[in-house]
């Protein structure tokens, strides 16, 4: 008795370390106050500003037609400038995204702690990020520019994405031991991937570089690949930028074929990966994928973003809105990959293509830092610091049902495996029972959402082609929503790219002037009210015929009409 | 008499909602009532079934289509007989959905949990007192569908064509087959146990029977 005591009390501990720690969303303007900010003239801020240790790092650039000479600065976390770096040689295209390297020790040798730039002329320097110091620095090609992507380290090599190609250089001292000859690139980020690195060029191929050197490439066709590949289960993601549209290529890593193609928006930001999720974004909407054994696109929310995302507080994500609105999205993804987005203003707001930085520490509390356009850095913090989870916030924060379910799971296929041991057939299927109930409670929202998905693409398709006269003739052939709130039928029309009706809904409703409430749910997003309107609860048809999906998992084509109605007035 | 059309079918009035329970009541008690004289024992194990099996229903209503009622009814529609597996099914229908909300859909779920339980009084789980597992297995997994394709017929309300109502039943079968495992996780590890209490008493109908195929003989 005392041992299965002890079985069961070394289970719960087992299943301790898995504890998620969840916080609390709040707002931003609530939560941050603008610290402090640096004007650097007549510059751009094109890429994130970069938080190492008690430290920020900006780098500037002058593209299109900054004066002032591109500049890397460290700044305290209170704003005072402890180094500064000019490149008068600039070619001024200087957006490489800053990369921070730890010290480390590798068979090429022993380096200190780092900072990495790449240059516009193609120079590759490492800095002390303590004082500037010039460590060591390695010049690429230029052709125009030089260096515009992000790099990355693999063990004991940085690995540079050049404009024409790829290096890898030792950490320790800078000395090149592959170089790789590609297409010209720009913004052209490298990964690491298994056995070899992959990169894109701006005549949409993709190279696979290997350590020794050697190249393999494929032609994805007509666009640009300008962000670093993301290596996904589902294969390689890649975005193809084309001049109207841009679409999102899966590959096969073995043979770099093409698993799958997905359309995206034209002028795409550079995609990251958000938990299980892949984030990308372009100038129609922001979207998230899944990608395990295939990429499949879970939700998408109009927005106007062309440049980097970053990772910020609360686990959520921030981009500049490039629109008319000016301002920052603030993205929350869920679990099943649902975005939630809330427009928040920072200072920096206007066009802009940088990330913001991120810091969180219990001394400093949440820092932000932004990089807009005008050259200014501007530093957000929370007014009180963020202080370290005690214990027994830590046990608040554990999900009981999450981790109840696996330890039931876990308990459920040991029983069956030791019934079935002894050979007790009846038993078996006792705890078999129980483990397949848990698995289908668990799968039960996703299956019913895909299931009836399926069963709405076989049904007949309505051929209801009735035509409200009221309508505007040159909505034919597009989009349409019709919204009966108090028996008072408003429409709009000449909607065009919508994939779902909640999307659709929310742009008509944005264009009625109507305020819409709805809930989410884990399955799907349901309508509460239109104008304060509850009735009932609300269903919608598309296309004359009683949608059987939450409005968010109702796939839409080109043409489709979707007709809100309180429940009471069928 | 119907106020609107909602998703699970015709919105009640209060008069129509008042006219569906004292139908549903009468029913309960017309399938009770019998010239044979119930014991208190009979009636108390009958109300503390109805309560607590409504009971475990509330509690276990955020686990979607988990129904451990179905194969509630199938037992005691087995080992009580049809009559009051029938009643059982309506009181226990109208008692939890007091708790879960009341409307138009309690007559098809009354309904389709009295065909389970008369279901179960036919497929002989229990013969000569000895409870049949595998068969009770195999009827607690097809009176999910049954049940279901019942219950179904409540958003039949004038607006649905034949197809429509195809295709509603299709994309309810996900749910069905979790009811349906929901009941073979019930049916392994409670249908003995649940099938003895009911047991301790012959059913009043098998009583019933023996006297009269004693006196035919006699006779």
């Amino acid at each position: 008795m005392r041992f299965r005591l002890l079985l069961v009390g070394a289970l719960v501990l087992f299943l301790l370390p898995t504890l998620p720690v969840q916080a609390e969303s709040s707002s931003f303007q609530e939560d941050f106050t603008l610290q402090w900010s640096h004007d650097f003239g007549d510059a751009y801020i094109t890429t994130a500003p970069l938080f190492a240790g008690e430290r920020l790092f900006v780098r500037t650039s002058a593209s299109w037609g900054g004066s002032s000479a591109p500049t890397v600065a460290s700044f305290t976390l209170e704003g005072k400038l402890v180094w500064s770096e000019s490149n008068a040689h600039s070619t001024h295209h200087d957006m490489a995204p800053l990369l921070h390297v730890t010290a480390g020790n590798g068979s090429c040798g022993a380096w200190p702690e780092m900072m990495m730039i790449g240059w516009s002329d193609g120079s590759v320097e490492a800095r002390s990020p303590n004082d500037g110091t010039l460590l060591w620095s390695y010049e690429t090609e230029q052709v125009t520019w030089g260096v515009t992507g992000v790099m990355a380290v693999d063990e004991d090599q940085i690995v540079v994405p050049t404009r024409t190609g790829l290096v890898s250089l030792c950490a320790s001292d800078g000395s090149m031991t592959m170089e790789a000859t590609t297409g010209l690139g720009w913004r052209n980020g490298v990964v690491v991937g298994d056995e070899e690195y992959f990169l894109g060029d701006e005549s949409g191929v993709l190279w696979g570089v290997s350590t020794n050197g050697t190249t393999r490439s494929v032609d994805l066709g007509d666009g640009k690949i300008r962000h670093a590949p993301i290596l996904t289960s589902a294969g390689i993601l890649v975005q193809l930028q084309g001049q109207q549209s841009s679409t999102m290529y899966v590959l096969d890593s073995a043979n770099l074929s093409t698993i799958q193609s997905l359309p995206i928006g034209p002028s795409p930001g550079i995609p990251v990966t958000a938990g299980a999720f892949v984030l990308a974004f372009d100038s129609e909407a922001i979207r998230s994928f899944s990608c395990s054994l295939i990429c499949e696109e879970v939700d998408r929310v109009p927005f106007l973003s062309n440049g980097e995302i970053g990772l910020v507080q609360d686990g959520h994500y921030m981009l500049p809105y490039n629109g008319n609105e000016q301002g920052w999205g603030l993205v929350n993804i869920t679990e099943y990959g649902r975005l939630q987005v809330q427009m928040v203003t920072t200072g920096a707001d206007g066009y802009a293509t940088a990330a913001p930085g991120f810091t969180s520490s219990a001394t400093n509390g949440e820092i932000l830092a932004f990089g807009s356009d005008g050259g200014v850095v501007y530093v957000h913090a929370t007014t009180t610091n963020v202080e370290e989870p005690a214990p027994e916030q830590n046990i608040a924060a554990f999900d009981w049902v999450a981790q109840g379910t696996v330890f039931l799971l876990y308990l459920a296929l040991g029983g069956a495996g030791v019934q079935l041991l002894r050979g007790n057939g009846a038993s078996v299927l006792k705890f078999l029972s129980v483990y397949m109930l848990l698995i289908g409670l668990l799968v039960i929202d996703q299956v019913a959402i895909q299931w009836s998905q399926t069963i709405d693409e076989l049904g007949p398709q309505s051929n209801d082609e009735e035509w409200d006269p009221s309508w505007n003739e040159s909505w034919r052939g597009t989009q349409i929503v019709s919204i009966t709130i108090g028996g008072e039928v408003r429409a709009a029309g000449g909607f065009e790219g919508y994939t779902n009706a909640l999307d659709l809904t929310l742009a008509a409703c944005e264009e009625l002037g109507v305020e819409i409430e709805t809930d989410a749910t884990r399955i799907g997003t349901y309508v509460l009210s239109f104008d304060g309107e509850t009735g009932e609860g609300w269903e919608y048809t598309l296309d004359g015929r009683l949608a059987t999906l939450a409005s968010d998992y109702s796939t839409i084509d080109s043409t489709t009409r979707v007709e809100w109605s309180p429940v009471e007035s069928r | 008499m119907f106020q609107a059309l909602g998703t699970h079918g015709p919105e009640l009035s209060p008069t129509m909602g008042l006219v569906l329970d004292v139908l549903l009541l009468g029913a309960a008690f017309w399938l009770l009532a019998g010239p044979n004289r119930r014991s208190v024992h009979d009636v108390v194990l009958m109300a503390t079934l109805v309560v607590s099996v409504s009971l475990i229903r509330v509690v276990m209503q955020p686990l979607p289509n988990i129904q451990p009622v179905t194969v509630a009814c199938l037992l005691v529609g087995a080992q009580l007989g049809a009559r009051r597996g029938a009643a059982f099914a309506v009181m226990v229908t109208m008692l939890s959905n007091f708790f879960m909300g009341d409307g138009w859909w309690t007559l098809f779920q009354a309904g389709g949990w009295a065909m389970v339980a008369v279901l179960g009084s036919r497929l002989s789980l229990v013969v000569d007192g000895t409870y049949n597992a595998t068969r009770t297995c195999f009827a607690s997994l097809g009176s999910a569908f049954i049940f279901g394709f019942v219950v179904s017929f409540s958003i039949l309300d004038g607006t649905f064509g034949a197809i429509d109502f195809l295709f509603y039943l299709a994309n309810g079968l996900p749910f069905d087959l979790l009811h349906a495992l929901g009941n073979l996780t019930f049916a392994v590890w409670f249908g003995a146990w649940f099938s003895s209490i009911l047991n301790e008493q012959a059913s009043l109908e098998s009583i019933e029977r023996a006297v009269v195929e004693r006196h035919g003989i006699d006779a």
